[in-house]
């Protein structure tokens, strides 16, 4: 019974993040979340502001590319806190992510030129969100194990 | 996909586990000994992933074995 119980508590530590994890993960949010917040901001102060003026746009434009820099800035970091294995992996996702918005991207362009009436919008935006949910999906399973 | 290793690389079979499991300590604390991730630790214990020289160095360091006690290459 007692050894029953040692191993099982010894499985519940292995599945348990280690203190460097936790510390990673903590130094990215503290870059990351500032940046997210300042973006949501900057959209939300850019749409709700007055008449569309030069200078609304110029705020806007700069303000938004602002936060993103910082929030691009914060992913770089975190990405060289990565180690060996952790970087391999995010290589692996980020090759498949590209293959798909290539594959989404062609699709889209055969579609159009077969005249099968995609949006502007749609074959804009499709091969950049397919790109970015695989990349996360892969992430996500990848950091589960 | 999720695996370092190429189909056709034989695989290099590793004691970790079990020199770990001998000191009593979760793959948390071997992380934090390594200072690397626990899942690395974890791709490396189930044979996902074959280390670095640096690394695999760093293990040896740390159990106090050499290099070819702990990893056995198949071939």
């Amino acid at each position: 019974m007692h050894t029953l119980h040692m191993t099982k508590k010894l499985d519940r530590q292995d599945t348990a993040p280690s203190a460097g994890d936790i510390r990673r993960k903590r130094a990215y949010f503290k870059e990351f979340v500032p940046a997210m917040v300042l973006y949501s901001l900057a959209v939300g102060v850019g749409t709700t502001l007055g008449p569309d003026t030069t200078a609304k746009k110029v705020f806007f434009m700069s303000a938004t590319m602002g936060a993103a820099l910082l929030g691009t800035w914060a992913i770089i970091r975190s990405l060289k806190r990565l180690d060996e294995y952790e970087r391999a992996m995010t290589h692996q996702a980020m090759a498949i992510s590209f293959g798909v918005a290539m594959i989404v991207a062609l699709f889209i362009a055969l579609a159009a030129s077969a005249r099968l009436g995609i949006s502007k919008e749609v074959g804009s935006w499709a091969p950049f969100i397919s790109g970015m949910w695989t990349w996360a999906a892969l992430a996500i399973g990848f950091n589960r194990r | 996909v999720g695996c370092t290793r190429y189909w056709f690389q034989p695989p290099v079979k590793n004691q970790l586990k079990e020199l770990r499991l001998a000191r009593g300590w979760s793959q948390g604390a071997l992380a934090d000994e390594l200072d690397v991730s626990r899942q690395t630790v974890n791709a490396l214990e189930t044979g996902r992933f074959d280390p670095s020289l640096p690394l695999a160095f760093k293990i040896g360091r740390l159990f106090g074995l050499p290099i070819e006690t702990i990893f056995t290459d198949e071939n």
